[in-house]
């Protein structure tokens, strides 16, 4: 099975491309009422947290500052999380908050995990470091 | 800021378990009904078939047993239940719009995808970052 690992890198890829570009819709939600809109999305929290799902998610999605992005949008998330979610029911599944809690534990892994190698990041990066290791 | 590569594999195992624990608690509301919902349990023989699945496929991607056969089943099964429920517009009611086809912001199935890739990826990504398949 491990002939499957070669294609670590473009199943990183397009993992991050799924759900960077998820996460951006929900700041094009937010900030210019794309998909619907969202109620309440005027006050400065939520239009806080659309900037960051909108550019962070684009950045994550084409691996751009690959890591600062996933750090803060992964603590948005999670902030997310405990102020709206949490407080309705112990269990995601209940409370509606499946999604941030996804999007948080994801970008948290994106963080530690880096770029990859299909990514702008690795591109910009070619011949000054190696790209991050894939097989630590 | 490669240094931060050390801790992958310990925070992958976090992020395994919270979201194969989140997929177990699908199949476990379909097949004990627990965690509590409105929804009741599964009757028909596609809701137990899917149950089981989550339910066992959800504790395995969670601790790491077998993880690239449960893995692939569960993005395999979630695949499906996009096509067949969000991408149908079955969840939306009506007849989906070309737009609400493909961005699963609007056809009300960013979970589905959101299983379905991270398991797949799982599947390619497992030794790379899961230690107990080394």
């Amino acid at each position: 099975m491990n002939s499957l690992n070669r294609f670590t890198d473009p199943a990183y890829c397009l993992m991050r491309l799924i759900f960077g570009l998820n996460f951006a819709s929900h700041g094009g939600q937010l900030l210019f009422g794309m998909f619907g809109g969202m109620p309440g999305s005027n006050s400065p929290l939520l239009q806080l947290c659309g900037w960051i799902c909108l550019v962070g998610g684009f950045l994550i999605a084409f691996g751009l500052l690959t890591r600062l992005a996933a750090f803060v949008s992964s603590g948005t998330m999670a902030v997310a999380y405990f102020m709206v979610h949490a407080p309705h029911n112990f269990f995601p599944i209940a409370n509606q908050g499946e999604r941030a809690v996804f999007y948080s534990w994801v970008f948290l892994f994106i963080f530690f995990y880096g770029p990859g190698r299909w990514s702008i990041d690795a591109m910009i990066g070619k011949g000054k470091a190696a790209p991050p290791a894939s097989a630590t | 800021m490669a240094w931060l590569n050390r801790y992958a594999d310990a925070i992958y195992c976090i992020v395994r378990l919270t979201i194969g624990l989140m997929f177990a608690c699908h199949g476990g509301q379909k097949i004990f009904g627990f965690p509590p919902s409105e929804r009741g349990l599964a009757t028909n023989p596609t809701g137990l078939t899917v149950g089981w699945i989550e339910l066992s496929c959800g504790f395995l991607i969670g601790f790491g047993l077998l993880t690239r056969l449960a893995a692939f089943i569960a993005s395999g099964e979630m695949a499906v239940a996009y096509f067949l429920t969000s991408f149908s517009g079955k969840v939306i009611g009506h007849a989906p719009t070309a737009l609400e086809r493909f961005l699963p912001i609007l056809n009300k199935g960013e979970l589905p995808v959101c299983f379905a890739s991270f398991s797949s990826s799982q599947f390619f990504m497992v030794p790379v970052a899961g230690a107990l398949m080394r």
